[in-house]
């Protein structure tokens, strides 16, 4: 299926504003989805990192976080997004990891306003949860929103992070 | 069962809402604000309910604010918290069976009250599952070693 | 007996509402799309309410990408009360209060073990408050009704 015939918001380059390439993983929960977000992202020509696409791989969500985890870490990737049956447990293990600052989302509103505001560098979903439709309407809000500058909550997370993680 | 329930500015209401459901059912609810339209920045609530948390001195938290998202970021950056965003009755069932999450995030700007009610009266009541799923919350304990202090 | 329809949007969800209610021992009766390429999904919306207000089917389930035109178009035929629903609680709401005997659903916007969950709330929740606001809902179709 075509995602872009399908309706899926076209996304020009030059309108993206968070950082790529973006990492993607999921368990085999969300393995469908993130390949319609793959695809996505390639009709808009957006430069990606899959962690994992061989799908008998995807058994643990927490192995999957962690990688994608590893990219924004190293600076290989400087945006992600995760995907399993909700969205929660991939989001949790990759927020153990110091700046990684992963909101979950169910609507495309909830996108925005954790770029905006929160300035979050990831956004995850769950297939099981959400269909394709606003799946995509989400990463087009996550991908072409900017963080507002000098925005306290998103200095808050980070201020707070550094109290609770060690410094790496 | 004794539960820590925080909020900002944006989830005071629906904490009150919450907080009365709870009372009722007969839970144990301490409150760790804000206690009214204050001034109350997004990491007062999710670092105290965190902390009373994973110390034990309450066995669950619940925290509001616009969209969960904020919360969820700060509370689990904890060691020993598994903070889930949820805006749906599935996922509220789910993270408790398979994540076995231990907070509760709700976004006041996201889900109307009977929707949040019925996402924490299905979390608290559903039992956490064996099989795989354990192994998975182990791995989010060794990245904890890994990062956490 | 549950009758279901869907547009090419929602093919998928509702045959895995079929596959979900059948192995709980349900009958199903699917009154299409059946071409996946272009269907309207007035048509199967309609099937749906007049296998439901004719009392072939106790129940439906219409799924199209949002699940509002169908359910739109299953609440034309007199005597059907569809409920586009995403959560338990509403779903719970819809039957108890309302009767709603067609459950709608959009299957680019909700997940399918999500909308699992809503079906079976739908399918196990009696209309034990309902009497007062059917009976209002009837008026309301017997004004506009030829």
């Amino acid at each position: 299926m075509d995602v872009i015939k399908a309706g899926a918001p076209r996304l020009a380059k030059e309108d993206v504003k968070i950082g790529t390439p973006v990492v993607l993983a999921s368990d085999n929960a969300g393995w469908e989805l993130k390949h319609y977000v793959i695809q996505y992202l390639e009709a808009c020509g957006i430069e990606y990192i899959d962690c994992n696409p061989d799908e008998g791989m995807a058994k643990d969500y927490p192995d999957w976080s962690a990688k994608a985890a590893g990219h924004i870490m190293d600076g290989s990737a400087k945006s992600g997004i995760l995907i399993c049956g909700t969205g929660i447990g991939i989001g949790v293990a990759a927020m153990k990891c110091p700046g990684v600052y992963c909101a979950r989302c169910d609507d495309p509103m909830q996108a925005r306003y954790a770029r905006k505001v929160l300035d979050a560098n990831v956004i995850s979903f769950g297939q099981r949860v959400t269909g394709f439709g606003v799946a995509l309407e989400m990463v087009y809000e996550f991908l072409r929103t900017a963080a507002d500058e000098n925005c306290a909550e998103a200095k808050i997370i980070r201020e707070v992070e550094k109290k609770f993680l060690k410094e790496v | 069962m004794k539960l820590a329930i925080g909020c900002d500015n944006n989830g005071y209401v629906l904490k009150e809402t919450l907080k009365r459901e709870l009372l009722d059912a007969g839970h144990e609810v301490i409150d760790v604000g804000a206690h009214v339209l204050e001034a109350h920045t997004i990491d007062e609530a999710p670092v105290k309910v965190a902390q009373m948390v994973a110390a034990g001195e309450a066995e669950r938290g619940i925290l509001i604010d616009a969209t969960g998202a904020a919360s969820a970021i700060i509370a689990n950056k904890v060691r020993g918290i598994r903070a889930a965003q949820v805006g749906d009755y599935y996922s509220a069932r789910m993270t408790k069976a398979h994540n076995d999450a231990n907070i509760l995030c709700l976004g006041a700007g996201v889900v109307g009250s009977t929707v949040a009610c019925a996402c924490v009266k299905v979390w608290l009541e559903t039992e956490v599952m064996g099989g795989n799923h354990p192994r998975r919350i182990e791995m989010i304990h060794q990245l904890e070693e890994k990062y956490a202090k | 007996m549950i009758a279901i329809g869907c547009d090419p949007a929602g093919y998928t969800l509702a045959h895995r509402v079929m596959e979900h209610l059948e192995a709980q021992g349900k009958e199903c009766i699917f009154l299409g799309c059946y071409d996946v390429n272009h269907s309207n999904y007035p048509y199967f919306g309609e099937a749906v309410g007049v296998a439901v207000s004719e009392g072939k089917a106790e129940r439906g389930i219409v799924i199209c990408g949002s699940g509002i035109g169908i359910s739109i178009a299953a609440n034309k035929v007199p005597g059907v009360r569809a409920a586009l629903c995403f959560d338990v609680p509403t779903a719970e709401y819809a039957r108890k209060n309302l009767d709603a005997n067609v459950l709608a659903a959009g299957g680019r916007v909700i997940g399918p073990e999500r909308f699992l969950d809503v079906v079976d709330a739908f399918m196990n929740t009696e209309a034990s408050a309902a009497k007062d606001n059917v009976a209002l809902i009837d008026k309301v179709e017997a004004q506009f009704r030829k």
